[in-house]
């Protein structure tokens, strides 16, 4: 039995060419989904939940990786065991490596000095500090306007 | 005489009912190929995992915007539609493989050949940009990002000013200990004895701009802080705090949007301070010269620096009344040497986070265009076989692996583009 008569015994043998192309096309969409999203963020209109954008946009990621891995790497149609063994534990552990960097990395600007974070820009829209040190305290006064926003 | 014979022969061959077992159902270079990818998935997720999380623990404004390191979404996108099609027609190469119709398979192949090239071309063009930017791979003597607008940034902006002079000796604040106020007040702008690069090519504008700069903003961010010798305590003077100023001057190299707001009113609190300096001042010469003549000069040299100040917020001003496009939001001193191209000739930039982003954004896109380029290999060879059914199999697997290339873009893309 050569390999190939082996290959085309797991496959249905009709043909998915046209499986194929929605699945091309729904890629094209999702696509154009996150593409959409990233522009609204640029613009703006993710002010203050960049959080929800970001959110969306790598759950587009994760249905076009379902949609490449499930029908064009042809997982949907292999049979047994094994397509599992390698995908799920790979899997799982990448998310595990993930999640065990959240306290020392994505937490990092929780320990930081009051003195590192005011050199790290928030999103400023007025001095950070009002302006002072004026020699003449009775100055002060025309400093205590902060634009509104 | 069956059983005899059965008996016989067991004994000659020396082995006992073999029990075949099911192996998988698929060809051994389809295993090796999965074990591989797996190991792949493990690679690609500790990279990008890495990233997610520092990039997701930044807090608001920390981290670089996508256009803030000119990162262009557009090319991202194009790239992306490049990567999908490229795998599309990857799957019709298979198919028409495994119908033995070679010519077709061959067309197919071609065209993803064809895209992965058109990637990394893309690539590349993205990556000589970067460079063009002063945004490299790791920080260093190329790379110009700065994470803070500190000394160390103002030391590096004077450096490079120097540098681009070409040997003309600036009256760089702080320069000569020895100088005492009076000889630098004598070096202070309008004197016109100070070119900047007299006889390099760069535009006569160029050089009016940096000289503004060197002797506007740097050199008054040099007094505030302090650095500026024979000169009295600097908060007490600038009624200004450092983050401010030094912000400030960062802005004028390269301006980042979120900043916008904040040097507004910057601007605001700056003019109305130094027109009240400058009244006081006068008075505080007046009495001055009536008791000592000497001490007065060292009032005189702040003054000058109070009025090119002045000058400069209201040049800010009054581009932005006349709607024409303001230094804050064009981009700053950078992007109009960038535009006029001279080479090399880019300042050093203050972008919170900027050297981390480019530490993880060249590795990331780095291995990712690795494997595009082991891909091309892989489809090399097959460009010049007959693609028939029985190398279907080699176009299935490599298929695997560029598919998988195509799953790491998936997620590279927005978050390096889009976020």
């Amino acid at each position: 039995m050569s390999d190939h008569e082996q290959n085309s015994e797991n496959h249905d043998d009709h043909d998915h060419g046209r499986v194929y192309i929605q699945v091309f096309i729904g890629l094209l969409i999702c696509t154009g989904i996150s593409a959409g999203i990233g522009w609204m963020i640029s613009e703006g209109m993710f002010e203050g939940k960049e959080l929800l954008g970001w959110g969306i946009m790598l759950s587009v990621s994760c249905v076009k990786a379902l949609l490449v891995i499930s029908f064009f790497m042809h997982l949907k149609w292999e049979k047994g065991m094994w397509k599992w063994v390698l995908t799920i534990p790979a899997s799982i552990m990448s998310l595990f490596l993930m999640l065990m960097l959240v306290p020392d990395v994505g937490r990092r600007t929780h320990y930081y000095t009051d003195e590192r974070l005011d050199r790290a820009a928030y999103e400023i829209v007025e001095p950070a500090v009002p302006v002072t040190g004026l020699k003449d305290s009775s100055h002060d006064d025309e400093h205590v306007e902060p634009a509104t926003h | 005489m069956s059983e005899h014979e059965q008996h016989h022969d067991d004994g000659h061959h020396g082995h006992v009912d073999l029990v075949y077992q099911e192996a998988l159902p698929l060809n051994n270079g389809k295993v090796i190929l999965w074990l591989f990818l797996s190991t792949e998935i493990m690679f690609f997720a500790a990279l990008i995992g890495t990233y997610i999380v520092l990039r997701f623990g930044a807090p608001a404004g920390t981290w670089p915007r996508p256009h803030d390191v000119h990162v262009d979404e557009l090319l991202g996108t194009i790239n992306t539609f490049i990567l999908i099609l490229s795998s599309f027609t990857v799957v019709l190469t298979f198919e028409a493989a495994k119908k033995n119709l070679a010519a077709k398979a061959k067309m197919y192949l071609t065209i993803t050949f064809l895209c992965g090239c058109a990637f990394l071309g893309i690539k590349m063009y993205e990556y000589s940009s970067k460079f063009a930017h002063g945004i490299h791979p790791q920080p260093g003597a190329r790379s110009l990002l700065h994470e803070q607008s500190d000394v160390y940034y103002l030391a590096r902006l004077k450096d490079q000013i120097a540098e681009y002079s070409k040997g003309v000796v600036l009256p760089l604040a702080g320069s000569k200990a020895e100088d005492s106020a009076t000889e630098q007040a004598e070096k202070v702008p309008d004197d016109g004895d100070v070119r900047i690069a007299t006889e390099s090519t760069m535009k006569a504008e160029t050089r009016v701009m940096l000289e503004e700069f060197l002797h506007g903003s740097l050199q008054w961010a040099e007094y505030v802080i302090g650095r500026v010798p024979n000169t009295q305590s600097a908060a007490n003077i600038a009624g200004l705090n450092h983050r401010d100023v030094l912000i400030s001057v960062s802005q004028d190299v390269y301006s980042l949007p979120r900043y916008t707001g904040y040097i507004q009113h910057l601007r605001q609190s700056e003019t109305a301070y130094i027109s009240r300096r400058i009244d006081e001042v006068n008075v505080e010469q007046s009495q001055l010269e009536q008791a000592d003549g000497e001490m007065a000069t060292s009032l005189d040299f702040e003054l000058k620096l109070l009025k090119a100040r002045q000058a400069y917020w209201s040049r800010q001003g009054s581009a932005e009344s006349h709607g024409e496009e303001d230094v804050h939001s064009g981009g700053g001193i950078n992007q109009k040497l960038h535009e006029e191209q001279h080479a090399g000739l880019i300042l050093a930039m203050h972008i919170p986070s900027g050297n981390m982003w480019s530490s993880t954004y060249f590795l990331l896109t780095g291995f990712h265009a690795l494997h595009v380029i082991v891909g091309l290999i892989a489809f090399g060879f097959p460009l010049a076989w007959t693609l028939d059914e029985k190398r279907a199999n080699y176009i299935e697997n490599t298929g695997l692996y560029w598919h998988f290339v195509d799953l790491v873009w998936i997620f590279l893309f927005p978050l390096f583009y889009l976020f």
